[in-house]
């Protein structure tokens, strides 16, 4: 295969001023291509590029070998021989020591897990071994990239609801499932991925009237073609005043009905490399409707 | 300097069109039929534009217009951060920060290796202290090539050139210069966003 012609030492290349340099890593041709060319054994092989968060319902990407080994993080080299000519500028404020800018060129062996920075020197300082982030940081990331559902909440009856009829109350049973997103968190140590699963736990009901129904699933939608003795319900509220005096969507009176939302919580947790693993404060999303209650009349003749 | 910054590195060409070839599995690298064109022209912008996304298996002229689009969208963001001041971009270098925590959105349309070009590209424009283009061309690209999961973009993209502080040109090698770059571009269908991949660039006397 073409790109094990590209393939890197396996040693890593710690420097330090004074040294001998690159330690015979990419760096030392001035060619970021040939030493992204290095990493990019990982292109062709379907992982989605750990960050962009993609939400997926069923996961992205393939994963697959990596056929290239790649310096560990970090992998600090000469400023100048990743930048033929320069040396990177001042050194930064406090530096009480002649010193020298490095290059840190790392690949952790996954698309886009770069942890290109620099760092600055002293004469004879060895360059710094720094731990990948928390796990627990890329899948913080990842749950704040998710993107969840709001929920369609559908009442039956649906146009108008009675006094001391249940009213029955379910979400589109399509949004009931896990969601997905993998994020990455990097530093001069590496890059770490993560990835947090959302999980529809339950569904709060606030039906307008004072009433909290929650109810441990989406609902069980009313089929109009079965009779209702040959169907049930663990998700309804029975309303035991009528939708007068309360606020009209469309301003007539007339039309004055209950204000109802429905909230899924979803419980999350992060996953991470190695078996690491953690919880995550849950999430929730809402969607809103409004049901017109009556009171129902007798006729008396 | 256009894809970037790599007008003095004219000599990674090959890296990147076997890589593309190897990695992408291309036919070849810069050549194929030709296909409807779209002009893209571009102000500067510090803005990076959002992620591109589309599906595999759209009408060919719908993919095309989406590579196009995921295109310029990678070049604007590329420019958006090269023309962010240099001062804050660097002092957050030297305190530690990562290009992937500078830069996070050329992760959402380039891939190894473009990214890592594209990110030592900027770390060499940042701690060299110099002043990112102040406008560019992104000019006519063209999808030359598309498959179902890679396509190849032709295109030739001018700009001014990075300058000092004193409005000289910057190193050659950090894209110092007005100058115009032809080039190829191979993006591959990733996640469901048009990404680049790889690509190689000439200087050229016009676009």
């Amino acid at each position: 295969m073409a790109l094990l012609m590209f393939a890197l030492p396996s040693e890593s290349a710690f420097a330090s001023v004074g040294g001998t340099g690159s330690g015979g890593s990419c760096s030392d041709s001035g060619s970021t291509l040939g030493c992204g060319s290095g990493v990019s054994g990982t292109t062709g092989t379907g992982s989605g590029g750990g960050s962009g968060g993609t939400t997926t319902g069923g996961g992205s990407g393939g994963g697959g070998a990596t056929t290239v080994s790649a310096p560990t993080c970090p992998n600090y080299v000469p400023y100048s021989s990743e930048f033929p000519g320069q040396d990177g500028g001042p050194p930064p404020a406090g530096a009480t020591q002649p010193g020298a800018w490095y290059f840190n060129t790392c690949a952790t062996g996954s698309a886009a897990s770069q942890a290109t920075g620099v760092v600055w020197l002293a004469t004879g300082q060895a360059a710094p071994t720094v731990p990948p982030p928390d796990p627990a940081v890329a899948g913080a990331q990842a749950a704040s990239e998710l993107q969840l559902p709001t929920p369609t909440l559908t009442l039956s009856p649906s146009t108008a609801g009675y006094v001391n009829l249940a009213e029955w109350l379910w979400i589109t049973s399509a949004v009931w499932h896990p969601l997905s997103t993998t994020a990455q968190a990097c530093n001069a140590g590496g890059c770490v991925a993560a990835t947090a699963t959302a999980t529809p736990s339950y569904v709060t009901w606030n039906t307008g009237d004072g009433s909290v129904i929650t109810c441990n699933g989406p609902g069980t939608p009313y089929d109009p073609s079965l009779p209702a003795t040959s169907q049930s319900t663990t998700c309804e509220h029975t309303y035991a005043t009528s939708s007068a005096g309360q606020p009209s969507p469309d301003g007539n009176p007339n039309d004055a009905a209950f204000p109802i939302t429905a909230t899924i919580t979803w419980t999350v947790a992060w996953a991470g490399p190695n078996g690491s693993a953690g919880a995550l404060s849950s999430l929730t999303t809402r969607g809103v409707t409004s049901l017109k209650v009556a009171q129902i009349e007798s006729v008396n003749n | 300097m256009g894809s970037h910054g790599q007008k003095g590195r004219v000599r990674n060409w090959t890296f990147g069109c076997v890589l593309g070839m190897a990695a992408m599995g291309l036919a070849a690298c810069g050549s194929g039929s030709s296909s409807p064109t779209s002009t893209v022209r571009s102000t500067p912008t510090t803005s990076p534009a959002g992620p591109t996304t589309t599906t595999a298996g759209g009408s060919t002229s719908g993919n095309q217009a989406a590579v196009l689009n995921a295109w310029q969208s990678a070049q604007q963001t590329l420019y958006g951060y090269l023309q962010a001041p240099w001062e804050q971009d660097r002092a957050n270098l030297v305190a530690g920060q990562t290009a992937a925590t500078l830069w996070p959105s050329l992760a959402n349309y380039f891939v190894d290796p473009a990214l890592k070009s594209e990110q030592t590209f900027l770390v060499g424009v940042k701690m060299g202290q110099l002043n990112g283009p102040t406008s560019f061309d992104l000019g006519t690209p063209k999808v030359v090539a598309i498959a179902a999961m890679t396509a190849t973009v032709a295109g030739c993209i001018h700009d001014t050139g990075t300058t000092t502080a004193t409005g000289a040109p910057g190193p050659t090698s950090l894209g110092g210069g007005a100058g115009s770059y032809s080039g190829t571009w191979t993006l591959g269908l990733i996640g469901g966003s048009w990404k680049i991949a790889s690509y190689r660039t000439a200087t050229v006397p016009k676009c």
